[in-house]
């Protein structure tokens, strides 16, 4: 066997143990589902059934927290895009040392564990009243994921083309309108790949949120405390009804894409 | 519509560093004027004070009699050709061209008037809806001064727009923005570091040096009779001889630069006996001659031989003197052909009156880039 054929083969075999990794707690997850079984398990398989969609849609206690969630993100959405697309502005503007300074500040919640910014979150806004809820998830959430924006959004910034934005305050464009018709169309896959990403951090986000949701119990912590007292494959339903529209959602895309691609082509 | 641009007593300082020395200067309305220098001259540090990006240090800017050394950018009645033309890649070619328009809030359907007008000067017209992204090089160019034509400038600023050309569109882009220029009766700034283009295009050109205009003058002007030791090395070739100038009779002054026999020139500064002084002569204005014509007064060996196209040009070593280029027209070198192998000997001799002399005598060479610059061009 030649070196080349070994190693076509042994990369062969190497993606095939990755995504044997990668997806089968997946495919045992969604088997689960269809387990009559009390207990998320596979094995003994006792029966298929269907009873835990329906298990599913009668768990009032899921829906909510799957509300509370959603709207979170939705608040992370409107607060961390703002913020973060507003500091990688800034900092493309700001030189020297101040600039590093900044940078690191903006940063640090990325480094800080998740548990502490929930903890001093709450305790800095007990002292003007604000108690844990929504819309303290919401900031606690957003100190972090605002700095995922900014990453995302500044790394296309550094390669904005500077003399456009000169060409078009020349040609008597204000401040705000070269950034509505130059900048910000030149920023939007950015954002929207940061948005994207913001709303599945905050959607999957647990260590912050517990210490600041208070009674508003969002899916993680929702789940996780089923997890003490008693999981059903209910949860199994909902997690397979999650990756259905995720991969829904990835192929509409990718259609929509290969339409777009081809008529350019033409 | 003036297009008056001036300066008075312009300056600007980064820190220690000036950029630009005290200037004053008026472009007047309609004029093609060129800016030419090595880089880092100060050229585009001026050409920003017009357009506003900049503010002057000291001194103020006027446009059309109206001073504007405090105005921002985005309220100058200028436009500005960038040197890598800046069109906004994910708009159209209308899009681009009405940019200007639409922020002002023109309507909808003049603007598109409009950019058909400006297409069609630009001999694009129909390509309106294409993306920037599909246009050749040449195409973009013209984009660019249809969007720049758009807003109405009263003074056009150009930034070395031609330097990504290649060199036969390059010439091509010179007769067209010259013939833009005419049919739009605005002033024209043009930046470059090329006098191919400056010389061909301009009503007036600027040599600028270190922050410093060195002279103004038309190009022919510039060429015949420059001013400064800068500009004779700088705007085409030129052999310098420094020396002592020991006659002056009239418009002329005759120097002792080291060789067999004196140099006469014409005298562009008023230089006396005794002073020191330097004698330009261009390498299109020797006359070479066969070893044993007497008549000619210099004698030399001839050291290399460069054919190039039109001319021929030789490296001549004076005798007891300094080593000089000399180009001899093609039809010339035919005739003499065998007479200039590299090694043999011949006599020279030049026109005193066409000949320069200007004072003061540093053995100050050109700088490198300025060389390099010129064999360029």
């Amino acid at each position: 066997m030649s070196s080349s054929r070994f190693f076509s083969w042994a990369l062969k075999a190497y993606l095939l143990v990755f995504f044997v990794y990668l997806f089968l707690p997946l495919v045992i997850m969604a088997a689960a589902t269809f387990n009559e079984s009390r207990f998320p398990t596979v094995t003994p398989w006792t029966g298929t059934t269907l009873q835990w969609f329906s298990a599913l849609w009668a768990d009032g206690g899921m829906w909510s927290s799957l509300a509370n969630s959603l709207l979170v993100a939705v608040g992370v959405l409107c607060l961390a895009l703002p913020i973060g697309v507003a500091s990688a502005l800034f900092l493309t503007t700001v030189e020297g040392r101040g600039k590093s300074f900044i940078y690191a500040l903006i940063l640090s919640p990325l480094l800080t564990p998740g548990v502490i910014i929930g903890i001093s979150t709450l305790i800095f806004w007990r002292n003007w009243g604000v108690n844990g809820g929504i819309v303290l998830t919401i900031i606690a959430q957003s100190a972090f994921i605002a700095a995922y924006v900014m990453l995302m959004v500044a790394a296309r910034l550094q390669r904005f083309d500077r003399t456009l934005e000169r060409a078009a305050l020349d040609l008597g464009a204000s401040q705000w309108q070269m950034f509505r018709r130059i900048l910000l169309p030149y920023l939007k896959p950015a954002i929207l790949s940061a948005a994207v990403l913001a709303f599945l951090q905050s959607l999957e986000n647990y260590n912050t949120t517990l210490f600041v949701a208070g009674y508003d119990t969002t899916l993680t912590i929702y789940i996780a405390s089923k997890v003490r007292t008693g999981l059903t494959p209910a949860v199994n339903a909902l997690a397979l009804l999650m990756i259905l529209f995720t991969v829904g959602m990835a192929v509409i895309y990718e259609l929509k894409r290969r339409r777009e691609a081809a008529r350019r082509l033409v | 519509m003036d297009g008056r641009v001036s300066l008075r007593q312009v300056a600007m300082r980064f820190g220690d560093f000036t950029a630009i020395q005290p200037t004053s200067l008026e472009i007047e309305s309609g004029e093609f004027f060129s800016f030419l220098g090595p880089s880092g001259c100060g050229k585009t540090t001026l050409l920003n004070m017009i357009s506003g990006f900049l503010t002057p240090s000291e001194g103020s800017v006027a446009i059309g009699g109206t001073d504007m050394t405090r105005v921002p950018v985005n309220r100058r009645p200028t436009a500005m050709i960038f040197q890598n033309l800046a069109l906004f890649p994910l708009m159209s070619v209308y899009q681009n061209i009405e940019f200007g328009l639409e922020v002002r809030g023109i309507d909808r359907q003049a603007r598109r008037r409009r950019a058909d007008e400006l297409l069609e000067l630009v001999a694009l017209g129909g390509s309106g809806d294409k993306p920037v992204a599909d246009l050749s090089g040449g195409q973009k160019q013209r984009i660019a001064i249809a969007r720049a034509l758009a807003v109405e400038p009263r003074v056009l600023l150009l930034d070395e727009p031609l330097s990504a050309l290649d060199l036969k569109l390059r010439q091509h882009m010179r007769t067209e923005l010259k013939a833009i220029q005419r049919k739009t009766g605005i002033t024209f700034i043009y930046i470059t570091h090329d006098q191919g283009e400056a010389l061909t295009m301009s009503d007036r050109v600027a040599v600028m040096s270190e922050g410093r205009i060195q002279q103004v003058a038309d190009p022919m002007t510039l060429y015949r009779q420059p001013k400064t030791d800068f500009v004779a090395n700088f705007v085409g070739e030129n052999n310098r001889f420094p020396g002592r100038v020991v006659a002056r009779e009239g418009g002329m002054a005759t120097l002792d630069v080291g060789l067999p026999a004196p140099l006469t020139g014409h005298a562009m500064d008023p230089v006396e006996p005794g002073d020191e002084a330097t004698l330009y002569v261009r390498p299109e204005q020797w006359r070479v001659g066969p070893a044993d014509d007497r008549r000619l007064p210099l004698g030399g060996v001839i050291r290399t031989e460069h054919f190039e196209g039109a001319w021929l040009t030789l490296e001549i070593a004076l005798e007891q003197g300094p080593m000089i280029r000399a180009h001899l027209p093609h039809a010339a070198a035919g005739e003499l052909e065998g007479q200039f192998a590299v090694g043999s000997a011949c006599r020279l001799d030049y026109a005193p009156n066409q000949a320069v002399v200007l004072a003061g005598a540093e053995a100050g060479q050109p700088s490198e880039e300025a060389i390099d610059v010129a064999a360029t061009a």
